[in-house]
């Protein structure tokens, strides 16, 4: 099979396979597609009873501030965590049928970035009777979400080959997200630290981008291009380890998963 | 059957090693040697743990060989003929068929214009909204092989699948499959039933102790492995 066709192939199998997936978890439900929107409307509700009532408390920009970092977060950690481990649950599949193994963690990314879509629109809405928002900063909003893809393509597919290889590396990943979670600026704001401590908090690329995604949409700021220009060489470098692990790996896999 | 001497297949000092396996110093198969010739069905024979399926699964190019090489001649599939992949138990019999003849290698225009005989084949009095997951074992055994089949590439790899389904749908599974061996297909067919494998193969290899005991005409083939079992057995 050739580039074109095998691209056309596998693009057609992620759209319908997304579909599928969505369709099936709706139908799972009695509320449906419903809880897409209530569960992160509930994860939401539940960080911002913890922190209105802690040490928050009284800050006016502090419902938007919450709302854009958890909403990106929410979409980062589904990506990474469901992303990581589709390789290990596609088992049955891969036993099965010969597909190159990067188009897992595509099937993951793709049914979490769809769920994220419905509720970016919930969370621009929300932002825009809140605080306002230009055609303008929707606009600029596109190539920070294009970089923020890069980079989520990149670490859940090298995390996606790897698992299968070194089951070890499952708890870690899942502890690892809580502690991404804990210094990415979500709760806090890591300009308001000194400079030195901002350096480091900045140098984790997904602190980069909820702190790119509040200037637009809170500040009215554009993007900042060495912002972006950081986040694109990692998420750059990580599709490269992703794509050579893969080359070296793809057949491989399902002698480690069987 | 087979059409002249050209080889759609051919494999050449193929061996597979298992870490874990404590034998023959991991080589479940080592030397293998044999060609698949056009439209030609070769059944694979052997006991337990014989290799069987580690050599389909090669075949199929789902994992590599660790010796020898499996050249296929140009713009020829192998695939597994498969029931039991990806099926979405909350969906019904439709996006199944899609998402599982996705998996198989159809594109989508080729899904649509096949489906209704994929469900004419598998013979399903369904409601269309119906779940796959109400479905009895029978009926998606129907299902997936009306799909199976529907996706067969010019390579068809059978791993002990004939007795799917009821009575009446495993006589109809055997006919499609012969039907198939007829068509312009070649099949590698790994049975136990030595009585399928001697109505449906034009050739036979029997795999023992990792490597090929024997292979050529079906009924010397068979006799040789019969007489083997015998004496194992007495």
């Amino acid at each position: 099979m050739n580039l074109r066709a095998a691209l056309r192939r596998y693009s057609e199998l992620v759209v319908y396979k997304t579909y599928a997936e969505l369709k099936a978890e709706a139908s799972t439900y009695f509320l449906g597609m419903a809880w897409w929107i209530l569960e992160p409307a509930l994860y939401l509700l539940a960080f911002y009873g913890i922190f209105q009532w802690g040490t928050r408390q009284g800050e006016d920009d502090f419902i938007p501030f919450l709302l854009v970092g958890l909403i990106h977060w929410k979409w980062t950690a589904s990506c990474l965590s469901n992303g990581s481990v589709s390789i290990l649950h596609a088992r049955g599949i891969i036993a099965q049928v010969y597909l190159p193994k990067i188009v897992f963690p595509v099937f993951s990314l793709a049914i979490s970035t769809t769920k994220f879509l419905i509720i970016l629109v919930l969370m621009l809405s929300v932002i825009a009777y809140l605080k306002g928002l230009s055609i303008t900063a929707l606009l600029w909003l596109l190539p920070v979400y294009m970089t923020h893809l890069l980079l989520l393509f990149g670490l859940a597919s090298t995390l996606a080959i790897l698992v299968p290889v070194i089951p070890d590396l499952q708890p870690i990943i899942d502890n690892g997200i809580i502690v991404l979670m804990l210094v990415s600026g979500i709760f806090f704001n890591i300009d308001s630290f000194p400079e030195d401590a901002q350096f480091w908090f900045y140098s984790n690329p997904f602190a980069v981008l909820f702190s790119e995604y509040r200037n637009i949409l809170l500040a009215g700021l554009p993007p900042k291009l060495s912002s972006l220009a950081y986040v694109t060489v990692i998420g750059v470098f990580m599709s490269a380890v992703a794509t050579w692990l893969h080359v070296r790996l793809n057949r491989r896999i399902p002698r480690v998963l069987f | 059957m087979a059409r002249g001497d050209q080889h759609i297949l051919t494999v050449t000092d193929l061996g597979i090693r298992y870490k874990d396996y404590t034998q023959r110093d991991g080589w479940v198969l080592s030397n293998l040697n044999f060609e698949l010739q056009h439209g030609e069905t070769l059944g694979v024979i052997g006991r337990n743990g014989a290799g069987k399926s580690s050599l389909l699964s090669v075949l199929a190019g789902i994992t590599l060989p660790d010796a020898g090489r499996v050249v296929r001649q140009p713009k020829t599939r192998a695939s597994l003929l498969t029931i039991n992949v990806g099926f979405m138990p909350d969906l019904p019999a439709r996006e199944n068929i899609f998402v599982i003849g996705m998996l198989l290698g159809l594109s989508h225009r080729e899904i649509t214009n096949r489906h209704d005989e994929i469900m004419a084949f598998a013979d399903l009095e369904i409601d269309p909204k119906q779940k796959l997951g109400t479905f009895s074992s029978g009926m998606r055994a129907r299902l997936a092989l009306a799909i199976a089949l529907a996706a067969a590439p010019e390579i068809i790899l059978i791993d002990e699948m004939l007795g799917v389904g009821d009575g009446e749908f495993r006589t109809k599974s055997s006919q499609a499959i012969h039907d198939v061996i007829k068509a312009d297909r070649s099949v590698v067919l790994v049975a136990h039933d030595l009585t399928t494998v001697q109505q449906l193969c034009d050739r036979v290899m029997w795999i023992e102790e990792g490597t090929i005991r024997s292979i050529g005409e079906t009924e010397s083939v068979l006799e040789a492995y019969n007489t083997f079992l015998n004496n194992k057995l007495a």
